[in-house]
C-alpha cells in the first residue's frame, strides 16, 4: 500500500544511476475534425543511454542518432528542451514523445498539480515491480495513467487511454557507470552513418533509373510535382518519394510523400511523416502498402479515390 | 580571399572608361582587339571589356528598356565605378551571411526571397541591365529524428543572354546565444557536414547531416556565385563575388527536429 504523494516523491528522488533501455511512443494522428483520414497513430522507437545530470545518447534508428551531453564549456546556466513530463495546450499533437519524459519527470507542473483518482495498484511490468496509478490533471481533458517504478524512480509508462497517447520504456537496466564514448561522436557513429548515407543514395539511384510509380491524377494537377526519392530498398521494394510540388495551388496540400512497402512491414515514416500533424492516408493493393503523408490538408475521400486509381499498376 | 576578389573588382572598374547606356551584351571598343575566349564551367565566354560595366546582387530587378538613375544602385554596385569609393561590406555573422526575407512556409520549409544577379551598363543618363539572373534557396528540414536538411538551388535567368553559369559553397552554422555564431563542424565534431561546393543547377538538392546534437539552433549557409555570359561574377553585399544567403534556424529537441518559430537574420 502507498500513496501517490510517497511515488511523487519517489520520482522525485530520481534513478541516482545511469538508465538504458527502450522507449517507445505513440501518438495519434491529427484529423480534419471530422474523423477523416479515419484514426491513426504514429509509433517511434528509441533505445537510450542516460547519465545523470543530463547526458543522453538516443539511437532512433536508421543511422538518426542524438547527442545531448553538458559540455563544461557551456556553462551552469538551465538547459533548454524540457524534460518533465508537461502536456502543452493542444495536447495530444503539442508534444515531442522522450525517453527523458519518463526517465526525468519531474519538475513538472502537470504531476505537481494532479490529484489520485483511485489508489496505486501493485502491478508487474517488463519483469519489475511498480504501481499503477491513474491521476487527474488539470491541463488534460482525460485520466493519466502512468505507471511507477518501485525501486528506481522513474516511469515505466505514461498515458491517456482515451486519447491514443502512450509512452513507455522496456528493457531497462541501471548500470552504474556508462563510459563516456558513449555520449560522443564516435568513429563508430561516423562510419554508420556513411554507410547509411552510401545505401540510401545508391538506392535512391536505382529508383531514379526506373520510373516512379506516381499518380496521374492530383488536387490542382500535377504541374508542380518536381518528384524524386526520398528512401527506398531495392531488395524490398520499399519506395518513399517526397512530390516536391512547390508552388502548389491555395487549398493543396502543401508537402506530400508516397510510400509503398511491402504488405505486411510496419510502417516507414521517414521524417515528417512521423510528425502527428502530418495526414496520412493508407490502403494496399494487390502487391503493396501505400502511404500518402500530406501536410496542410488530408485529401477529400474523392480526392483519394480518384488519386489512388491514377496510380500504374503494380 | 574576399579582399582580393574586391580589389580585382575594383582594378577592373578603373582600367575602363564610363560608356553612354548602350545595348545588352555591348561589346568594348572597336579599336581593341576581342579577348580570347575563355570556358568557366559549361559554357565558354568572351570577356566584355565594356567600360562603367557594374555587376552585383540586389533585391530587385532593373527595368528593361529605361535607365535606371545611378543613385538606385546599392553602395557595393556603385562602388565598382571609377572613381567611386570603395563600400563598406554589409557583413552579418558568420561571416555575412543573411536571411534574404523570403517565406517560412510550414514547420519544415523555407523558402528565401528571389536575388537578382545583375550586370548593368553604366554612363551619365543612369544604368540600363545586361544580364539579369534570378537566383534563391529553399530549405527543406527532414524532421522529426531526422538530422538532415535540403537545399535546393534557384537559378534562372531574368533578362539578356540565357548563358550563365551557377556555383555554389555551402556551411551549417550554429545559433549561439550571446555569442558570435560558429560553423558546425567547428564547434563540435557530432557528424555534421561541413564545408563543401560545387557546380549549382536550377532546382539542384544537396542533402547535409546538420549534427546530432540536441537542442542547439543550426541554419544553413549558402553562397551562390553567378557567372554571367561574358566571365564576369555578380558582387553581393558583402563586397565578393556571390550573395550569401542564410537559412531559417533549426531547432531540434531530443526527437523533434523542425524548423524555428523564429530566426535570426545574420545582421
Amino acid at each position: 500500500m502507498t500513496e501517490w504523494s510517497a511515488l511523487l516523491g519517489l520520482l522525485d528522488r530520481g534513478p541516482g544511476s545511469c538508465v538504458t533501455g527502450v522507449h517507445t511512443s505513440l501518438q495519434p494522428r491529427r484529423d480534419d475534425g471530422h474523423g477523416w483520414p479515419p484514426p491513426s497513430r504514429v509509433r517511434v522507437v528509441t533505445r537510450f543511454v542516460h547519465r545523470p545530470p543530463g547526458d543522453w545518447f538516443l539511437d532512433h534508428g536508421g543511422g538518426d542518432v542524438t547527442l545531448d551531453v553538458r559540455d563544461p564549456a557551456d556553462g551552469d546556466g538551465p538547459r533548454q528542451g524540457g524534460q518533465g513530463l508537461e502536456f502543452g495546450p493542444l495536447f495530444p499533437w503539442d508534444l515531442a514523445p522522450s525517453p527523458a519524459r519518463l526517465v526525468t519527470p519531474v519538475p513538472s507542473a502537470a504531476l505537481a498539480g494532479a490529484t489520485c483518482l483511485d489508489r496505486p495498484v501493485e502491478v508487474r511490468r517488463d519483469g519489475r515491480a511498480a504501481w499503477a496509478v491513474t491521476l487527474g490533471v488539470p491541463s488534460l481533458p482525460q485520466p493519466l495513467h502512468l505507471v511507477v517504478d518501485a525501486d528506481a524512480g522513474v516511469l515505466l509508462s505514461a498515458g491517456v487511454p482515451g486519447l491514443g497517447y502512450r509512452e513507455e520504456v522496456t528493457e531497462v537496466a541501471f548500470p552504474s557507470s556508462v563510459a563516456d564514448a558513449v555520449f560522443r561522436w564516435t568513429d563508430d557513429l561516423a562510419a554508420a552513418d556513411l554507410a547509411h548515407r552510401a545505401r540510401r543514395e545508391a538506392a535512391a539511384a536505382h529508383y531514379r533509373a526506373a520510373s516512379l510509380p506516381l499518380p496521374g491524377h492530383w488536387p490542382g494537377g500535377r504541374r508542380h510535382f518536381t518528384p524524386d526519392v526520398l528512401e527506398g530498398d531495392p531488395d524490398t521494394g520499399l519506395l518513399a518519394i517526397d512530390l516536391y510540388h512547390d508552388g502548389a495551388p491555395a487549398g493543396t496540400p502543401e508537402m506530400a510523400v508516397l510510400i509503398r512497402q511491402p504488405p505486411h512491414a510496419p510502417p516507414f515514416e521517414p521524417g515528417w511523416v512521423a510528425d502527428p500533424e502530418a495526414f496520412v492516408h493508407r490502403w494496399r493493393d494487390g502487391a503493396w502498402q501505400w502511404t500518402l503523408a500530406l501536410w496542410g490538408r488530408p485529401l477529400t475521400p474523392d480526392e483519394l479515390a480518384r488519386v489512388t486509381a491514377s496510380l500504374p499498376a503494380s | 580571399m574576399v579582399s582580393r576578389q574586391v580589389r580585382t573588382a575594383a582594378v577592373a572598374a578603373a582600367a575602363v572608361t564610363v560608356l553612354a547606356a548602350g545595348p545588352a551584351g555591348a561589346a568594348g571598343p572597336a579599336h581593341r582587339p576581342a579577348p580570347p575566349a575563355r570556358t568557366v564551367g559549361y559554357f565558354s565566354y568572351t570577356p566584355s571589356a565594356a567600360a562603367g560595366t557594374v555587376r552585383f546582387f540586389a533585391e530587385r530587378p532593373l527595368a528593361e528598356g529605361v535607365s535606371t538613375r545611378l543613385s538606385a544602385l546599392p553602395d557595393w554596385a556603385r562602388s565598382q565605378l571609377p572613381g567611386r569609393s570603395a563600400a563598406t561590406p554589409r557583413t552579418g555573422t558568420p561571416h555575412g551571411y543573411k536571411l534574404r526575407r523570403g517565406n517560412r512556409s510550414t514547420d519544415y520549409v523555407y523558402r528565401s526571397a528571389d536575388v537578382y544577379a545583375i550586370e548593368a551598363e553604366c554612363g551619365s543618363g543612369g544604368c540600363r541591365p545586361v544580364q539579369q539572373v534570378k537566383v534563391a534557396i529553399k530549405e527543406y528540414v527532414r524532421g522529426r529524428t531526422s538530422k538532415k536538411w535540403e537545399i535546393t538551388f534557384y537559378g534562372s535567368r531574368w533578362s539578356g543572354s540565357t548563358r550563365f553559369h551557377l556555383d555554389y559553397t555551402y556551411d551549417c552554422g550554429v545559433n549561439i546565444a550571446h555569442a558570435p555564431d560558429s560553423t558546425c563542424s567547428t564547434w563540435r565534431r557530432d557528424g555534421a557536414q561541413g564545408h563543401g561546393s560545387g557546380v549549382a543547377v536550377d532546382g539542384q538538392r544537396i542533402v547535409k547531416n546538420f549534427g546530432s546534437t540536441a537542442v542547439v539552433t543550426r541554419f544553413p549557409m549558402v553562397k551562390l556565385l553567378v557567372t554571367f555570359a561574358d566571365g564576369s561574377r555578380a558582387i553581393g553585399d558583402d563586397g565578393a563575388a556571390g550573395e550569401k544567403f542564410r537559412g531559417w534556424d533549426v531547432c531540434a529537441t531530443r526527437t523533434t527536429t523542425r524548423l524555428c518559430h523564429r530566426t535570426g537574420d545574420g545582421s
